[in-house]
């Protein structure tokens, strides 16, 4: 992992240019010259939890209540997600 | 379908894909189709830039589809998002290059109607940005878009035209996004007849990426819906938006026909909302419907919808008309003038007036 601490609180970033698919979310930061990314299943859930700046043991335990699973099964996978999403501008660290 | 028999043809489908969430007789079928007719279906959906509305067919369960058929449904309408908000990203960058030259400017036409009128903007697909700008303001904002790399289609004839006589001009980004700037509504006659002026008096605010944003107000929206769907390349999503925009109540229908009065374009309003109920099979019958289905143009406006379309039609017809829609001697001799000024060069349009693309 680079980056992604558990201390960290994270949102989702500022001036995205979004739709809404049948299967999924496109979503494309205002500035910048990527292509648009399509977000689905957990990486869109993931997106959609930091509406409000969340830190991450509260994210990783509020995905956990909502898929009713285990938190330490699912922690390094969102971690890993968050750091994608951090990647493609799509989300914020926020103090 | 409403009617018929037998399997309906892409032909008699797409409409119905363009009518979906508006009140309307057709009726898609309850059975997915056959292959072919898919095929055709959906190389339809893409020139008539309905993918939005195909996917919400799909979502909504009005249209029938196999499995193979609602994921191609998904990959064409993912497609058609992704070159729109690629768009957007451009219409943001104009937008804070015009708001800090204070550009006198309003949002036109796809991602207005995708976010002001709209059930959900994903249903709106759009290829270019549209924008108005005020003719005193034009120049600034051609230096802006050449400031941000983008470069001109073509020259204006000859100096004082675009301010004055000029529908605008299409640029191409660096992104390669088509920027399309409007002066006024149309080329030609009915362009040259609106007030141009009036194109800034009211407007409906609305936000992309955190950009505040104006349209024009809906009265305005539905009129450039009707000059676009029909002086300029006809798509069903042209007449959709027509459709959508249509003043629901008659003092809305009357306050839209008295600008149209003023812009000599009630012909141009009664064609596009005569071709929306039509094609579109429209079930409402409101006063400004009935209006338009019962009106016959009279003799001036047969001759200049006929530069528009039909077989007359061309950039020199319209060209010439023009004239007959400027305010007196002193106008039309100075138009004359600006034509005959021309300063051809390489990139230039034949008759100098032409190179608007009409989509």
């Amino acid at each position: 992992m680079t980056g992604v601490v558990a201390e960290e609180r994270w949102v989702q970033a500022p001036r995205l240019l979004e739709r809404r698919l049948l299967d999924g979310h496109l979503l494309l930061p205002a500035r910048g010259d990527e292509r648009p990314v399509v977000l689905r299943d957990t990486a869109l859930a993931i997106w959609r939890a930091i509406e409000q700046p969340r830190g991450l043991d509260e994210l990783v335990a509020a995905l956990a209540r909502s898929y009713e699973i285990d938190p330490a099964t699912i922690a390094d996978d969102v971690r890993g997600a968050i750091d994608e999403l951090h990647h493609l501008r799509l989300v914020r660290p926020c103090p | 379908m409403s009617s018929g028999h037998g399997p309906p043809s892409a032909e008699r489908l797409v409409p119905a894909i363009a009518a979906v969430g508006l009140a309307t007789s057709w009726q898609l079928p309850a059975a997915p189709t056959d292959a072919a007719t898919w095929s055709a279906l959906t190389a339809l959906v893409r020139r008539e830039r309905l993918e939005g509305p195909l996917a919400l067919a799909v979502a909504s369960g009005s249209l029938a589809t196999t499995p193979d058929q609602a994921a191609e449904v998904a990959h064409l309408h993912e497609q058609a998002m992704a070159t729109v908000l690629v768009r957007e990203r451009r219409l943001v960058a104009v937008a804070e290059a015009f708001e800090r030259r204070r550009i006198r400017w309003r949002v036109l036409k796809g991602s207005a109607v995708a976010h002001v009128d709209e059930i959900d903007p994903a249903v709106r697909c759009y290829a270019d940005v549209d924008v108005l700008v005020a003719g005193p303001d034009l120049a600034i904002a051609y230096a802006e878009l050449a400031a941000l790399g983008g470069r001109r289609h073509y020259d204006a004839p000859s100096e004082g035209y675009d301010e004055r006589f000029g529908k605008g001009a299409a640029w191409t980004m660096p992104d390669g996004v088509e920027v399309d700037v409007h002066r006024t509504l149309a080329l030609g006659p009915y362009g040259l007849a609106v007030v141009t002026e009036d194109l800034f008096a009211a407007t409906a605010p609305f936000e992309v990426a955190g950009q505040r944003l104006l349209a024009l107000d809906a009265t305005r929206r539905f009129l450039h819906a009707c000059y676009h769907a029909t002086l300029g390349r006809s798509r069903l999503v042209s007449l959709r938006d027509v459709a959508l925009l249509t003043p629901r109540d008659e003092h809305e229908g009357r306050h839209a026909l008295a600008l149209a009065r003023r812009w000599r374009g009630e012909a141009v309003v009664a064609a596009a909302v005569a071709e929306a109920t039509t094609r579109l099979a429209l079930r409402r019958r409101d006063p400004l419907t009935a209006w338009a289905l019962a009106l016959r143009p009279r003799a001036r406006d047969r001759r200049w919808l006929a530069a528009y379309r039909g077989p007359l039609a061309s950039s020199a017809m319209r060209t010439l008309l023009a004239a007959e829609a400027l305010p007196g001697p002193a106008v039309k001799v100075a138009y004359a003038r600006t034509l005959s000024r021309g300063r051809r060069r390489p990139g230039t349009a034949p008759d100098g007036v032409a190179p608007w693309p009409t989509h």
